[in-house]
Formats: C-alpha cells, sequence, structure tokens
C-alpha cells in the first residue's frame, strides 16, 4: 500500500475525531458558553430524534415567546435567539460573572443528522420546541 | 475513608428517638429530588445535624452568603431526616454513597428510606399541568415491624413501576435490598436535560400524601423559571455522570415474560 493511503486514512481518522469531539461538546459540554459582551445566555438544549424528524428543544426561563427566532443556517445547524422578558441578574447566572443583566438567548445547535427544513415550531411554556425533517 | 461528622447532638437525639423517615436526595434526572429536599429544607426550617468528610467526595464546597459547607449534608425537620448530596457524583462513587446511606439511616435509627427522582419521559414537553404528570412507586420489605400502616396502605393502592431504573438511585435500592431495608422510592415524569421544578412539585405532593404532612408548594412553583436558570450548570453536569454510567432508565426487565 501507498503511503497516501496512509496518510489519507490517519486524514479521515482526524476528521472523524473532530466530528466526535464537536457532537460530545454539543450534547456534553459540561459549562454552557455565556457570551458576557453581548449579555447573552446560552440555554441548555436537547435533541431526540424520531425515523422521520429531528425534535430539538430549548429551555429559557423568563423567555417573551413573541421574541423568539428559528433560523435553519444550513441543513446541518440551527440557529435560535430570543429575547427575556425581564432583564436577568448575573447573580443568579454565575457568581463568577461581573455584576451585569443579561437580556438574550442565544444558541447555535449542531444537529445529529441533515435535515431538509423546518416543519413545525411551538412554545410549551418557556420551552421551545422545533420539529425539522430528515432526509429519507 | 468516609466518616459522618455530627455538628448538632441535641437534635440528633431528637431525631433518633423520633424515629423519622429518611429522605435521600441527590442530583439525578431532572433533579428532581434535589430540588424537592432544597424546598423541604427551606420551607420547613430544617436542621443541619451533620455533614459527611470522605476523600472520595467531589473538591467542592457550597457556599451561601459566605457561609460555607460541604456538598453531602444531613437535615432533619420535624417529620422527616434529610441525607442530601448538593453535587452530583461519578457513577463509580454511587454505590460507596449507597453504603454511608444506610449508615446514616443507622445513626438516626430511622425504619424507612424513602427516595424520589425523576422518570425521563420523552413527551414531557406535552405535559402542561402537574396533576397529568405520571408517578410510580417502588418499594420493598414494608412488612417489617415498625412501619406506619398508613404507609403501607398508601404503597399498596399506589401504581407500581415496571421496568428498568438506571442511575444513582438504583445503586442505593440494590444496597438496601442487600441489608433488608425498607425503602419506598416515587418516581414522577420529568424532562431528561433539564431542572424540573413542576416534577418536584409533584414529588411533595406525593410525600405530603404519604407522611400525612402538609408541604407548600406554590412558591416552588412561582420559582420556577429562577430554579431553571440557576441550576443549567448542575443539571448538564448531572447529565453527563448519568450517561457516563453507559445504563438507561426504561427498558422491561425480560424476565417478566416468561
Amino acid at each position: 500500500m501507498s503511503w497516501d493511503f496512509y496518510e489519507e486514512f490517519i486524514k479521515e481518522i482526524r476528521r472523524k475525531l473532530k466530528e466526535l469531539e464537536d457532537e460530545v461538546s454539543n450534547t456534553l459540554g459540561i459549562f454552557p458558553k455565556d457570551d458576557l459582551d453581548e449579555a447573552v445566555i446560552e440555554p441548555l438544549t436537547s435533541i431526540r430524534e424520531t425515523p422521520d424528524c429531528i425534535i430539538v428543544s430549548v429551555d429559557m426561563p423568563f423567555v417573551d415567546p413573541n421574541t423568539v427566532e428559528v433560523k435553519l443556517i444550513d441543513s446541518s445547524s440551527l440557529q435560535i435567539i430570543a429575547h427575556i422578558k425581564e432583564d436577568i441578574s448575573s447573580s443568579i447566572i454565575d457568581s463568577t460573572y461581573p455584576k451585569m443583566t443579561f437580556k438574550k438567548y442565544k444558541k447555535n445547535i449542531k444537529l445529529p443528522v441533515k435535515v431538509k427544513k423546518i416543519i413545525r415550531i411551538s412554545m410549551r411554556g418557556e420551552i421551545l420546541a422545533v420539529y425539522l425533517s430528515k432526509y429519507s | 475513608m468516609h466518616e459522618i461528622i455530627w455538628i448538632d447532638r441535641k437534635n440528633l437525639m431528637r431525631s433518633k428517638l423520633a424515629d423519622k423517615p429518611l429522605y435521600v436526595a441527590l442530583p439525578d434526572t431532572g433533579l428532581v429530588s434535589l430540588i424537592t429536599a432544597t424546598h423541604i429544607i427551606q420551607s420547613q426550617g430544617a436542621t443541619l445535624l451533620g455533614f459527611l468528610d470522605a476523600d472520595w467526595i467531589p473538591p467542592i464546597t457550597l457556599v451561601t452568603k459566605g457561609d460555607p459547607s460541604p456538598p453531602i449534608k444531613i437535615y432533619s425537620t420535624d417529620t422527616l431526616n434529610i441525607f442530601l448530596s448538593e453535587t452530583p457524583l461519578p457513577p463509580s462513587l454511587w454505590r460507596l454513597y449507597a453504603q454511608v446511606t444506610y449508615q446514616t439511616l443507622t445513626h438516626l435509627s430511622s425504619t424507612l428510606i424513602i427516595s424520589g427522582t425523576g422518570i425521563p419521559n420523552p413527551k414531557r414537553l406535552d405535559i402542561q399541568s402537574i396533576d397529568e404528570l405520571r408517578v410510580f412507586y417502588l418499594g420493598k420489605y414494608l412488612e417489617t415491624e415498625g412501619i406506619n400502616q398508613e404507609i403501607r396502605d398508601k404503597y399498596n393502592t399506589s401504581e407500581k413501576f415496571t421496568g428498568s431504573l438506571a442511575g444513582p438511585y438504583s445503586s442505593i435500592i440494590n444496597y438496601l435490598i442487600r441489608e433488608n431495608t425498607p425503602f419506598i422510592t416515587i418516581l414522577v415524569d420529568s424532562y431528561l436535560d433539564y431542572p424540573d421544578p413542576e416534577s418536584a412539585a409533584k414529588l411533595i405532593l406525593e410525600l405530603n400524601s404519604l407522611l400525612n404532612i402538609n408541604i407548600d408548594i406554590n412558591k416552588l412553583l412561582e420559582k420556577g423559571s429562577e430554579i431553571r436558570l440557576m441550576a443549567r450548570q448542575l443539571a448538564i453536569q448531572t447529565r453527563r455522570q448519568n450517561i457516563l454510567s453507559g445504563q438507561k432508565t426504561g427498558s422491561p426487565p425480560v424476565g417478566i415474560y416468561i
């Protein structure tokens, strides 16, 4: 076998490992990545897969449901932005944060499989549910 | 190495004589048991009896308004003793925690362990009222002398759980079976990935009914959004530990078909 084969093989393994790392970080990140410069909270998210669709739910306490924006950036990533009804003090988010108020939620979500389009969006209390159809 | 450090011996003696059930709480699905315990401790003005000192406890100190405390503590109210871990424990420590739970029970001269946790319901999102949250019971050795007849009656008329149960409570239950110790575990529908104060409120209503007590849940429900926001990080850490255990709550044991 040629050296090129091994080089390609190693590249492929590295690519797969990077994908795995992104997936683990997306679903199992230990700490939320809030943006202190933009006063943005990263919400908790959960992804469930059915045979036909992907259901993404996003927990946004104190959200103003009329301000929720959902955007399919490409076939494998979704962006959620929403405003908070009342400003939230940093003291209830993380005591290491400087004194400030948070006004918005934002999260870019990497989807586990490629999707066609958003088929339904619903708010259940303060939890957003986005239904996306999968490629068959 | 571990040791229970008692800091309030006067109330410890009172608790021993009163023979109260021991409620066990630690971070698990939906943080249901932890939120429940915290609400009981705050609303009932619980007394801190002691804490656990062990070389295996994660290096974390909980500080409230400048007052530091270790993460695993023992509280007492008029009706319950509470054994509480405020930090998630890795699966490798669940068995040790179960042993310490049993030791705490014997130290307090309690005859019954009560625990409660969330059962991850994929359709939880569709349940908007706490009246619709399902509740299941499991338990053992409740015919043992000293168990209140009203508790037995309530248990006997409750809906029972069938399926596999994964997580720290499984380690506790398995250890209690080994020690022939009476216990009741209450499972309430819950979110898998989010803190669930509504499920905690439902669990408190069940404890009210089981123990003939009256703990108000209104403040817990009012503070629900704030609790969910404050507990974000803990929910992620807890979920991570449960995934690492490689087990899942739900599937029925094959043995029931044979």
